[in-house]
């Protein structure tokens, strides 16, 4: 039964995938290949000062990627079930509705997963040719508030889907909005590596996917089921 | 458990718009019961609260024993859903929703649907979102049958089809349904199939107002008279009279539970002449209008 | 069960976004800036000279024939607190304002028996400073280091084609090859244990540019608290230890090269005593009593008279004032900074948010969340919207959810009683 539920969603998010799958490899590839360049152009402490003392990441064209990624990702699993009551048919399947939008959840996540640890492999495989481990480290922390903002507008718009009650949705819109604003605030790269910083990004995102559980209960009580 | 479907002090409201008020209903298990009511008086209310997506505000309701919004895996097993719209993973093929749905119930009878999918004349790979409604009504009343359900529900399953389609759903739900004993309660607009099936009927009326009795019990306690009308006034109901409406020719239909003695008595109160009195026949649906009124 | 926890962390979601956007908000649409004061020494009038920014509720406290001297709420005192104009100002401060004095007329200017020209005003002035932030940066950014070649025969400094990291000792990598150059690395490493620095290396610290004056190379706190400092030039190495006063714990550098190249910097111990550090490699103690490196900003102004020490944070700006040699009085100024009051916007804010949490502190380079709350005003705003909250989450749903709406309400002020209110379960 789990495994038919992953089918479920596999089937509606492979589309969607494979097109994030092609965005993301050619992003990464315009980010090595301007990385390529630059290092061609330029004395390589040169670079190596812009990277480590003004902070200057070539990938930042990535910035704006995860969490459009994450929404597409979460229109693309939702909308076919929410549209025209249609969520109605997973609420009846003879399995808890936790189990349920677990595996949906769980299975959206693991996708994003693959797109993030993509992009990881790359920015680290790539800096590898050109800059020590402490600068590629450096890079992948960088990338690291990028894709939890993902992660948190894919959580978020995930709420807003479920949710039947318009104000929860609204209010549930703003937080995702304000959540995913504040871990992108302009801030040096490796600046979220401090503990106080990871426990708070990792506190939203956990408690944001709770939240689609909620928005879940929610669909017994009301009979819109979107 | 005698019972499939047990409902106690329903009530609920829209805003200050009372739709039930202190409901109580039995379906017991092996009946087919039909829901009727005009738009608007709560039907789908109804539904929405047996097949547990709605929260009555008082009351319980009880499928097999179970609340209805807090079924187990189990028992939701052992019931079928048709959703109004036929509704189904329009993103899947014919071959991967049968797949898909295989996976849950262990008593699915993949003949059932293939059956209904061999008439449909579609290959497997026929993505459900590119049929007709009457195509997409066949592949959800697959799915229902091969699931081998103890009850269903059935929320207006006949919107969106044509007679062929209709006729099809209702001749093999009534085979379906026989075999083995298996409890229905549904919606329809379309009275005619409910006369072919249905054992007994549930009349909703505008605030509240609820009629359980079996279909034969109905058409043979329930009378329609017919009499002249000058347009001054019309007959007024009462304990006697359920319900007076104005027809076309000059003549006003009077709708009774009452035997003729008993009308001629109310109208002879009320200062009504009987020429013209007499007994019309009447239609399940013509009952039904009788019974609910015109708009 | 699932659904309490979720709803409660949603809950707590909100009051934390509440606590980083809302107070943004307030202080933009109620102009809530914090301005700090700047406290300067004149030699000319031998007194301190401090601007400030008066905000929009102190404003009407200021007498009528004050208004000319206000700029955009910016007022320019004596140490008595008798407003100037900025030229006045400008004037007593011959040291900064150099070039506007020699577009006035005004050069040269005599202070202390002597005469000072353009040239003779700028050369006598060295600024530095050390910031909170700056004693996290070295964790911050990318332990790799540049050891420029500080060859005095150049004009304009280079970045060398290696960097530096501290593996025990120095280890070079090469920026070309991206690889280790293990010859360069035991050169530097030898030079260093016969300068007697005890190994591994705990800390480096320096100014990674090449727009400076001259380079102090780069200071290296050795594993039994020794610090030293090693320069390049032409490739070799050049290793001094710093004469650091006994039991001197050295906490931060801030490697920062004066223009007369006498200057290499402050030091900064783990007891908050500030050393000036010389380019000889000695240090000389500066006189900040109450200067806390993790809240204050620091500047030390250096005339050929004294030195100045100004520390400040939002609330309070202290300025100390020692003729140089250790000889004469020390001066003190000690200032509330007006916009760090408490005015009619800030209370509003702190009523409907009261408690807050900045993201970004100013005390860090990192991310680094920190909690706020505004005394009086957040206890009274907590109170107020946890009765709301209570009341609005709890109205016909049981104590459960009154509990939970004045908990809410309370830490979160007005978003937290409405996020009560608005997911509350059903009835």
């Amino acid at each position: 039964m789990l495994l038919a539920l992953v089918w479920k969603e596999w089937l509606k998010l492979r589309p969607a995938f494979f097109v994030l799958l092609a965005v993301h490899v050619a992003m990464n590839v315009w980010a090595a290949a301007g990385l390529r360049s630059l290092f061609s152009g330029a004395h390589p402490e040169v670079l190596w000062y812009q990277t480590i003392i003004l902070g200057n990441i070539h990938f930042d064209m990535l910035r704006h990627v995860p969490w459009i990624s994450g929404l597409i990702l979460a229109g693309a699993q939702h909308l076919p079930e929410i549209r025209d009551k249609r969520l109605r048919l997973t609420l009846h399947l003879p399995v808890r509705a936790e189990t349920a939008m677990a595996c949906s959840l769980g299975f959206g996540a693991c996708v994003f997963f693959l797109l993030a640890m993509l992009d990881g492999a790359v920015i680290a495989a790539t800096d590898s040719a050109h800059y020590p481990a402490e600068i590629v480290a450096i890079h992948l922390w960088a990338l690291l508030p990028m894709e939890a903002a993902g992660l948190a507008a894919y959580f978020g718009a995930t709420v807003v889907f479920f949710e039947p009650s318009t104000s929860r949705r609204l209010h549930a819109l703003l937080l995702t909005i304000t959540a995913v604003a504040m871990i992108l605030v302009p801030a040096r790269p490796g600046a979220w590596s401090s503990p106080g910083a990871l426990a708070l990004g990792l506190f939203l995102l956990t408690a944001l996917a709770m939240a689609t559980f909620l928005a879940m209960a929610h669909q017994r009580l009301t009979g819109k089921n979107q | 458990m005698t019972n499939a479907i047990e409902i106690r002090g329903l009530c609920h409201s829209f805003g200050t718009r009372p739709i039930h008020r202190s409901l109580d209903l039995d379906v017991g298990r092996g009946r087919i019961v039909g829901l009727l009511g005009k738009n608007g008086v709560g039907k789908t209310t109804l539904m929405n609260i047996l097949m547990g997506f709605l929260r009555p505000q008082a009351g319980q309701c009880t499928i097999m024993g179970e609340p209805s919004h807090h079924l187990s895996p189990h028992t939701k097993r052992r019931i079928g859903l048709l959703f109004e719209g036929h509704l189904a993973y329009d993103f899947m093929t014919i071959t991967q929703i049968e797949r898909f749905y295989a996976r849950f119930y262990l008593d699915w009878n993949p003949a059932r649907f293939f059956d209904l999918m061999e008439r449909l004349g579609l290959p497997g790979s026929h993505r459900i979102r590119h049929m007709s409604e009457g195509q997409r009504s066949q592949v959800v009343l697959g799915l229902l049958f091969a699931q081998e359900p103890d009850l269903l529900l059935l929320d207006d399953y006949a919107m969106g089809l044509d007679a062929g389609y209709r006729r099809l759903f209702v001749d093999y739900l009534a085979d379906f349904v026989r075999d083995k004993n298996r409890t229905v309660f549904m919606t329809s607009h379309v009275i005619e199939d409910m006369e072919r099936i249905a054992d007994d009927l549930v009349l909703l009326r505008a605030g509240g107002d609820v009629r359980h009795t079996t279909l034969k019990g109905f058409r043979d306690s329930f009378h329609c008279y017919s009499l002249p009308y000058d347009g001054q006034s019309l007959p007024v109901a009462d304990s006697v009279i359920f319900n007076v409406e104005r027809t076309a020719g000059g003549r006003c239909e009077i709708f009774t539970f009452a035997s003729e003695q008993e009308l001629v008595a109310a109208l002879r109160r009320q200062g009504f002449s009987l020429d013209g009195l007499r007994r019309e026949s009447m239609s399940l649906e013509d009952a039904f209008i009788g019974y609910t009124g015109r708009y | 069960m699932i659904a309490t926890i979720a709803r409660q962390g949603l809950l707590f979601v909100n009051v934390l976004v509440a606590a980083v956007w809302l107070p943004m908000v307030m202080n933009l649409v109620l102009d809530l800036r914090n301005v700090r004061s700047i406290i300067l020494h004149s030699l000319v009038s031998s007194q301190f000279l401090f601007i400030e920014y008066v905000p929009y509720w102190l404003r009407d406290s200021l007498t009528d024939e004050q208004p000319e001297f206000r700029e955009h709420g910016m007022v320019h005192r004596t140490e008595g607190r008798t407003p100037i104009s900025r030229e006045t100002f400008e004037n007593q401060l011959p040291f900064i304002y150099s070039e506007g004095m020699r577009l006035r007329g005004l050069l040269p200017v005599t202070m202390n028996g002597r005469e000072f020209d353009l040239d003779a005003l700028r050369r006598g002035k060295t600024i530095l400073g050390v910031t909170p932030a700056d004693l996290t940066r070295p964790d911050l950014y990318p332990p790799l280091h540049a050891l420029l070649d500080a060859r005095p025969d150049r004009v304009s400094l280079t970045f060398p084609e290696d960097r530096f990291r501290l593996r025990g000792g120095l280890e070079f990598i090469n920026a070309d090859t991206n690889a280790p150059d293990q010859k360069l690395s035991e050169v530097f490493n030898q030079a260093l244990a016969q300068a007697g620095f005890n190994f591994p290396a705990r800390a480096a610290f320096g100014r990674d540019m090449i727009l400076k004056p001259w380079d102090a190379g780069w200071f290296l706190l050795d594993a039994r608290g020794g610090l030293f400092n090693v320069r390049r030039l032409h490739d070799k190495p050049d290793v001094r230890q710093v004469a650091l006063p006994p039991d001197s714990r050295v906490a931060h550098v801030q490697a920062q090269e004066s223009r007369d190249r006498n200057m290499a910097g402050l030091i900064v111990t783990a007891d908050n005593e500030v050393l000036l550090l010389l380019a000889d490699m000695t240090v000389r103690s500066l006189h900040c009593p109450g200067y806390d490196p993790h809240r204050h900003d620091l500047k030390v102004v250096l005339d050929p008279v004294g030195e100045t020490c100004v520390f400040d944070d939002n609330s309070r700006a202290t300025a100390l004032r020692r003729p140089t040699g250790e000889q004469g009085p020390v001066t003190r100024l000690d200032l509330d900074v007006p916009s760090g009051g408490m005015g009619p916007g800030r209370i509003a804010s702190w009523l409907l948010t009261p408690v807050r949490l900045d993201p970004t502190p100013e005390s860090t380079v990192f991310v680094d969340p920190t909690l706020s709350v505004g005394g009086l005003w957040s206890l009274l705003g907590s109170l107020c919207w946890g009765v709301v909250g209570a009341v609005c989450a709890g109205r016909g749903r049981g104590q459960g959810q009154a509990l939970s709406g004045l908990i809410w309400g309370a830490l979160g002020g007005v978003a937290g009683a409405l996020a009560a209110w608005i997911w509350r379960p059903e009835a």
